[in-house]
């Protein structure tokens, strides 16, 4: 009787993990990116959107669970039912919409390029011809630098620190990047680059979702409603305001 | 006749179904084909890259195999320490210490491509190293002891007698270093080095079909390195059938 009473218990057990398992929102990102999603001292994912996405959990009354993974298999993850949903700094593109599907845009942002600070011979995207420059693989910058004609070579690496490191090191002559990553690294490491020109082109970053999810209304509607009530903005505030 | 009904649905379906796979491998073909000449170029910097990291990481292992061998302590300890600590680390992490941490130390930038070459024949070496005393340990001491008695001095020994017949031992596992070094130099991706694997992650970075792109790149990996062992087998017998 005894054994029949645990067993029924453990059941009850498996079950209800499973049913919360199904609730959980598995939420993934490269999380090397800072400000927008990275760790700190402590190891805590902390980040705008790390503060939007638990905001957006709450707001859809899902518990959120955060996947830390390589940038270059972000969207294959989720196409193959890994994750949810991205929230990583993934700029809404004619390209990618093919692939994926994106929720209504919750920041902008630019490209900037970023050189080491004692450099004065690049100022305008002209000056780049017969560069060498660093980007994260597959993100805009690459898909930029990529597209620029008369660049001499495109170092691409997986993340955005390690293209840093490529200026710094003198293996490139700049890096284009997103502009906040750009400053938020030359406020944490002072003296090491400069923005040489600033934000060039004008980028929509938004929730990614495989094709044809049905959260997508959920999503955008939880979206607006932060935005109306003002936590967007405030959150914006928390990691961008000077 | 339900029987034969249902045979002839079976016989329909997997007709059906072998005509969706061709179709599939028509399309799968038809791509790769687009994407071929980007892979090769990947391809060329592979081989380039195991090619060098081999042919170096045999001349520093070969210096280090006899010199854990060596009747002086200090340079067997000296390869002992080499052996022991770049076997006692991941690739990646040396790979990183030299394009990374080195320009720190050195003051002067490390290009990718000597990064690559030095920290992989660097690692090759400690693995060579112990092929060749393995290699050297298992020729038998009456060889060296009758080439010693014959006046040689112990450097000819080594070289005249010792070493041919140890080179023509280990030429298995030299291939196995030769096979493994390929597919490990795809690590060298982390410096931004596009060899194969990385103009395979450029692809899918941006059409975002990483099964077929990779499924093609294994392809490539599988040719290369069965033409290495058929290489490695074929060498193998030459030089056995020299010894009658």
């Amino acid at each position: 009787m005894q054994v029949k009473k645990n067993l029924w218990v453990l059941s009850l057990v498996v079950i209800i993990s499973l049913v919360s398992l199904a609730a959980d929102w598995k939420v993934a990102g490269d999380f090397t990116f800072a400000p927008f999603t990275f760790s700190d001292d402590k190891g805590n994912l902390v980040g705008y959107e790390i503060d939007l996405s638990k905001a957006l959990a709450k707001e859809l009354g899902v518990e959120l669970k955060l996947v830390n993974a390589a940038w270059s298999g972000l969207i294959p993850g989720l196409n193959n039912g890994n994750y949810d949903a991205l929230i990583t700094a993934m700029t809404i593109t004619d390209e990618r919409k093919q692939a994926v599907d994106f929720s209504d845009p919750y920041i902008k942002v630019g490209l900037v390029v970023m050189t080491k600070p004692n450099r004065n011979d690049i100022k305008s995207l002209d000056d780049l011809k017969g560069k060498t420059l660093a980007v994260q693989i597959g993100a805009t910058g690459d898909l930029t630098a990529t597209d620029m004609k008369g660049v001499k070579k495109v170092l691409r690496f997986e993340t955005a620190p390690e293209a840093f490191q490529a200026v710094i090191n003198g293996n490139a002559d700049a890096a284009v990047m997103d502009g906040p990553v750009g400053r938020y690294f030359m406020k944490t490491t002072p003296n090491k680059l400069k923005i040489a020109i600033p934000e060039f082109t004008e980028e929509l970053y938004g929730v990614v979702l495989k094709k044809g999810n049905k959260d997508l209304a959920k999503i955008n509607a939880a979206l607006k409603k932060l935005k109306d009530n003002g936590t967007l903005d405030s959150i914006y505030n928390a990691w961008f305001a000077n | 006749m339900a029987i034969i009904n249902e045979l002839f649905n079976l016989g329909t379906q997997l007709i059906m179904s072998l005509q969706s796979m061709a179709i599939g491998l028509y399309t799968w073909l038809l791509y790769v084909w687009g994407k071929l000449p980007l892979l090769l170029e990947g391809t060329l910097l592979t081989l380039e890259l195991t090619a060098i990291a081999v042919s170096l990481g045999f001349i520093i292992g070969t210096f280090a195999g006899i010199g854990r061998l060596s009747e002086k302590r200090f340079i067997r300890s000296l390869a002992t320490i080499y052996i022991d600590f770049i076997r006692g680390t991941p690739l990646l992490v040396q790979i990183l210490i030299v394009y990374m941490g080195l320009p720190q130390i050195i003051g002067r930038t490390v290009p990718p491509m000597v990064a690559a070459i030095a920290s992989l024949s660097i690692n090759s070496g400690a693995y060579v190293a112990e092929i060749v005393r393995a290699g050297i340990q298992s020729i038998d001491k009456g060889q060296a002891e009758a080439a010693r008695s014959l006046g040689m001095t112990s450097n000819q020994t080594m070289r005249y007698i010792v070493l041919p017949q140890a080179f023509r031992r280990i030429i298995p596992p030299l291939g196995n270093e030769f096979i493994a070094m390929l597919k490990d130099s795809s690590l060298v991706s982390v410096i931004a080095l596009e060899e194969l694997m990385r103009k395979a992650q450029l692809v899918y970075t941006r059409d975002y079909r990483p099964f077929d792109i990779l499924f093609a790149v294994s392809i490539i990996y599988l040719i290369l390195t069965l033409s290495i062992s058929r290489l490695v087998r074929y060498s193998e017998r030459r030089l056995r059938n020299n010894d009658r």
